[in-house]
C-alpha cells in the first residue's frame, strides 16, 4: 500500500500529465510549466535550509590549561579590561621549579615571609591563549623596585591596547611596545573563578598547612 | 500492481525508471540508440529503438508535474532528450547525484558508477566486464544486426531493472522529508541544465583550430625557440632538467626538490616559483602551454562546438570536474582565444566577483567581513580594517600592501596554509603568519564559525549547503582541516552555480557552459545585452537563496562576432606567439580581435 506524505504541498497537482506522448505542438513544456506553477511543491523558497551544519554534536572547546606566568617577552598581550577579572592575593613561588602557588588567607600567617602580595590578572596573547599573571605588588613597609613598577604600568597599558614587554637589564625595568591598531582581544565567557580553578588546580592551591609544598619548605 | 516501498513514499502518480544507450563521438551531440523505460508502480515497460524514438516529438511516458523520471547520471539521458528534441521531464531524480550526496567523503571500493551504487546498497548487478563488452558494441556505432539490437535492448533493460531496487534502497534517504525530496528534484533539474549545456557546447573557431592542429610541431618549435633563447634549457623539443639546474645555479634561484633530490618540475611548483621569481614566468607559461595543449584531445565537433562531459557533482564540494584536456576552459588560458561566436552571434562570460569571500561573510554572519566584500575591494578593505593602511588608502597609493592582503584573503578562501600564502605573495613566512593572525583577529566572527564547522567535520558530523549537498568525512578517510574549513564557501559557490544554470535554462537563455564561478552564454547580437541583464538578475537571485538573502556582484564580458574571447592579462602573449608562428593575424588589445 502506498503511503502518501502528509505535507499538503506534496499532494499530486490537480491535473494529470497523462501518459500519452505530448506531440501536438511545441507548447507542451510551457503548458506543463504553467500547470506546475499553480502548485509547485518544489518552489525554491520552501527548500533552502539555513546553516552549514544542522548537527549539534555538542562540541565544546573547554579551557584545559591556564599557565600562571608573566607575559612572554616575544608575544603581544592584552589584560582583561573587566575589573572583576583581577584579584588581590598572595602567592608562593618555588623559583627552582618555576612554579607559583596560590595561598589562601588562612595559611598566610602560618608561613611568614614565604608569600608575596600580587594581583592576579587574566591576560591573553595574540594567539588566543589565556594566562594568569601574578603581578607583584609592594609588601607593606618595603621598598618598591623598578621592575615591579614598570610591570604594573605595562599591565595598565595592556587594558586597552596590545603590549609587548621586554626586560631592559641596564635600566632594571621593562620596556614596552604597544599597538592600538591590532583588533581587540575576544574574551571567552568564562568566570574568573573558573579560570583560577584551572590555573591553580592540580595541587597549586595551598589551603592547608600540611600541603606538600609547605611540608617541603619546613624540611619535613 | 503496486510495489510497496518502505518508509516515506514518492508523491508521484507515475515514476519512470529510464535508461538510454547512445553513441557520442568526441565533440559531437549524442546519438540515441535505444530507450528502455519502466514504470515503478505498474511495472509497465517500454522499449524503443532509434527509429521509433525519432518519430516522436516527446517522451513516450508522462513527464509532467505528477510524475518523476528516475535515472542514473541523468545528464546522459537528458542529452538524448535534447538530441531528440523532447521536452525534459519536470521532475527528475538522479540516483547518481543522490548517491553522491549520501557517500560524499566516504570510501567507495566499487566507485561512484551504477554498479558501485548497487554494491553500496547491497543490490545484485551484472558484472563490470559484461557491461564493458556491451558498451564497446554500442560505441562501435552500428549498424547492428537484429540479434545485436535485441542484446543492446536487453542490456539497456538490465540497467533499468537495476534502478528499481536501487531506488527502493535509496528513497528512504532522499525522500525522508519533503525538503530533502525537493533538494533531490532540484539536483535533477541541474542535470537537465547540464545536458542542455553539453548539447549546445561552446562556439570554437574551427578553421584556426584545424590549422593549429596541422602545424602543432612547427608551433612548438617556434615557441620553444622564442622563449628558450633567454634560458637555454631545451634540446630541440625536450626540456632538460640538468640544463635547468645549471640555469638556476647561475641565477642563484632556490628551487624545491623531491625526496629523491631531483628538482620538482610539476606545474604547481613552476607556478609558485614564477610568482616569486618573475624572470621565470615565460618559461612557466611555455611549459604549461605545451603540457596542457593537447590539441587533439580538445573535444570539438565538426560543427565547431566544444562539447564534453561537464562531470557534475564530481568533486566533494559538488563542483563540476570536466576534463582539462577536452574542455576549452580546462586547457591553458591562451587556448580560450579559440572561442569565437558564430556569425550574427555574441558570447558573454559572466562571473561572480570574489564569490568565496562573499559567501564567507554572508554565511558566517561576520558583519565586518561582509562590509569588506561590499566595499568592492575586500583586499584593500582588509588592510584598512587591520589598520595596516590609512582609511584614505587606495589601490594606487598602497598597491604593495593590498597585494599582500590579497594573498592572505584569497589564501583563506582557498584553504591555504600560511606557508603557501607566503610563497604565493612572495613574502616571508613570518609576515604571512602575522597577516593571517590579523585576519583572524579582524574577522573573528567568521573564524569562530569556520572553526566550528571544522570541529563538526572532523568529529564525523555533516556539513550541508542551503540545498542539501553534504559532506561527511568517512571512516578511515584522510581529514584535512583546511579543506573542511574551506568547504562551505566552495560548496556554496557550486550550489549558486547550479541554481543559476537551472534558472537560465528554464528562462530560455542560451547557456553554453559553467566555468567554476562563471557562466558562458550566447545570443544573437541584437539580444545579447538583454540576455546579459537577465542572466545577471538570475545569478544574483541564486545567491540570495544560498547566502541568506545577500547577493554577489556580477561582472560581464561580451564578445561580439567577429571578435574572439581573450584573457588579455594571461593569455594574449602566448596566443599571439602561436598566431605569429602560423601566419595568422595577432589579437590586438586595442582594436579587439580579428
Amino acid at each position: 500500500m502506498r503511503l502518501f506524505l502528509k505535507n499538503p504541498n506534496f499532494a499530486p497537482a490537480g491535473k494529470s500529465g497523462g501518459s500519452k506522448p505530448t506531440s501536438e505542438n511545441g507548447d507542451t513544456m510551457t503548458e506543463k510549466k504553467k500547470e506546475a506553477s499553480e502548485v509547485d511543491p518544489f518552489a525554491l523558497d520552501n527548500l533552502t535550509v539555513d546553516g552549514t551544519t544542522m548537527e549539534d554534536l555538542g562540541i565544546e572547546r573547554p579551557l584545559l590549561v591556564v599557565p600562571v606566568t608573566k607575559p612572554n617577552p616575544q608575544d603581544f598581550f592584552q589584560v582583561h579590561p573587566d575589573p572583576t577579572y583581577r584579584l588581590a592575593a598572595r602567592v608562593l613561588e618555588l623559583k627552582a621549579e618555576r612554579e607559583t602557588y596560590l595561598v589562601t588567607k588562612a595559611v598566610w600567617p602560618l608561613i611568614p615571609g614565604e608569600t608575596k602580595p600580587v594581583t592576579l590578572l587574566v591576560y591573553q596573547s595574540r594567539h588566543g591563549g589565556i594566562s594568569v599573571w601574578p603581578l607583584k605588588q609592594t609588601e607593606e613597609g618595603l621598598r618598591d623596585n623598578t621592575w615591579n613598577i614598570s610591570a604594573r604600568k605595562a599591565s595598565e597599558l595592556a587594558v586597552d591596547r596590545w603590549v609587548r614587554m621586554q626586560a631592559n637589564m641596564h635600566n632594571a625595568s621593562y620596556d614596552v611596545a604597544t599597538s592600538n591598531k591590532i583588533p581587540p582581544a575576544n574574551w571567552p565567557d568564562i568566570p574568573l573563578k573558573e579560570i583560577l580553578r584551572i590555573a591553580f588546580g592540580d595541587g597549586k592551591l595551598i589551603d592547608r598547612v600540611d600541603h606538600p609544598v609547605i611540608r617541603q619548605l619546613m624540611g619535613e | 500492481m503496486r510495489i510497496p516501498i518502505q518508509g516515506p513514499e514518492l508523491p508521484f502518480r507515475e515514476v519512470w525508471l529510464i535508461d538510454f544507450e547512445f553513441v557520442a563521438p568526441a565533440g559531437e551531440r549524442q546519438r540515441p540508440v535505444c530507450l528502455v523505460a519502466e514504470e515503478l508502480w505498474t511495472g509497465r515497460q517500454l522499449r524503443l529503438w532509434e527509429d521509433d524514438m525519432a518519430a516522436l516529438t516527446a517522451a513516450p511516458f508522462d513527464t509532467g508535474p505528477n510524475s518523476a523520471t528516475v535515472a542514473y547520471f541523468a545528464s546522459a539521458e537528458m542529452g538524448c532528450f535534447e538530441a531528440l528534441g523532447w521536452p525534459h521531464p519536470m521532475n527528475i531524480i538522479d540516483l547518481f547525484a543522490e548517491f553522491r550526496v549520501v557517500a560524499n567523503g566516504r570510501k567507495l571500493p566499487r566507485g561512484r558508477g551504477l554498479l558501485g551504487a548497487a554494491a553500496y546498497y547491497g543490490v545484485q548487478s551484472i558484472e563490470a566486464e559484461e557491461k564493458e563488452t556491451m558498451r564497446e558494441l554500442i560505441m562501435g556505432g552500428g549498424p547492428w544486426t537484429e540479434d545485436e539490437r535485441e542484446q543492446i535492448l536487453d542490456y539497456c533493460a538490465s540497467d533499468v531493472t537495476l534502478l528499481r531496487p536501487l531506488l527502493i534502497a535509496m528513497a528512504p534517504e532522499f525522500a525522508a522529508t519533503p525538503t530533502r525530496l525537493g533538494h533531490a528534484v532540484w539536483r535533477g533539474r541541474y542535470m537537465s541544465a547540464v545536458a542542455a549545456m553539453e548539447d549546445r557546447g561552446i562556439p570554437i573557431d574551427l578553421p584556426t583550430l584545424t590549422m593549429m592542429r596541422d602545424r602543432w610541431d612547427d608551433i612548438k618549435g617556434d615557441m620553444i625557440a622564442n622563449v628558450d633563447a633567454d634560458f637555454g634549457v631545451y634540446d630541440g623539443l625536450t626540456f632538460k632538467a640538468a640544463r635547468f639546474e645549471e640555469y638556476l645555479k647561475q641565477h642563484k634561484i632556490w628551487w624545491p626538490r623531491l625526496e629523491t633530490g631531483a628538482l620538482a618540475l610539476d606545474d604547481d611548483t613552476f607556478k609558485d616559483q614564477a610568482r616569486a621569481n618573475p624572470i621565470l614566468q615565460p618559461l612557466r607559461e611555455l611549459r604549461h602551454a605545451l603540457g596542457e595543449m593537447r590539441l587533439n584531445s580538445l573535444a570539438v565537433g565538426p560543427d565547431g562546438r566544444n562539447r564534453t562531459l561537464l562531470s557534475p557533482f564530481r568533486s566533494k564540494t559538488g563542483r563540476n570536474q570536466p576534463s582539462n584536456s577536452k574542455f576549452v576552459f580546462g586547457a591553458a588560458t591562451w587556448v580560450r582565444g579559440l572561442i569565437k561566436p558564430a556569425e550574427g552571434m555574441a558570447v558573454a562570460y559572466l562571473d561572480f566577483s570574489s564569490q568565496e569571500h562573499a559567501i564567507a561573510g554572508a554565511l558566517s554572519g561576520d558583519k565586518q567581513l561582509w562590509s569588506a566584500y561590499q566595499s568592492g575591494d575586500p583586499y584593500l578593505q582588509f588592510a584598512k580594517d587591520a589598520k595596516l593602511v590609512p582609511q584614505s588608502a587606495t589601490k594606487a597609493s598602497h598597491e604593495m600592501e593590498r597585494d599582500k592582503c590579497k594573498a592572505i584573503v584569497l589564501g583563506v578562501s582557498y584553504g591555504m596554509s600560511y606557508h603557501s600564502m607566503a610563497h604565493r605573495a612572495g613574502i616571508h613566512v613570518a609576515e604571512a603568519r602575522e597577516l593571517l593572525q590579523l585576519h583572524r583577529e579582524t574577522y573573528h566572527v567568521f573564524w569562530s564559525w569556520a572553526e566550528r564547522n571544522v570541529d563538526v567535520a572532523l568529529a564525523g558530523g555533516t556539513l550541508t549547503t542551503a540545498m542539501g549537498w553534504q559532506y561527511r568525512i568517512g571512516h578511515a578517510m584522510e581529514a584535512n582541516p583546511r579543506s573542511a574549513l574551506n568547504w562551505p564557501m566552495q560548496a556554496g559557490g557550486a550550489e549558486i552555480l547550479r541554481l543559476t544554470c537551472v534558472a537560465l535554462r528554464e528562462a530560455g537563455i542560451g547557456l553554453c557552459a559553467p566555468v567554476h564561478d562563471a557562466v558562458v552564454i550566447e545570443a544573437p547580437l541584437d539580444r545579447i545585452d538583454e540576455d546579459i541583464a537577465r542572466t545577471t538578475e538570475i545569478m544574483q537571485q541564486s545567491c540570495r537563496h544560498v547566502m541568506r538573502g545577500k547577493t554577489c556582484r556580477v561582472d560581464a564580458d561580451v564578445i561580439r562576432f567577429p571578435d574572439r574571447f581573450m584573457d588579455t592579462k594571461r593569455g594574449v602573449k602566448m596566443w599571439n606567439a602561436v598566431m605569429q608562428s602560423i601566419g595568422l593575424p595577432e589579437y590586438s588589445t586595442e582594436k579587439g580581435a580579428k
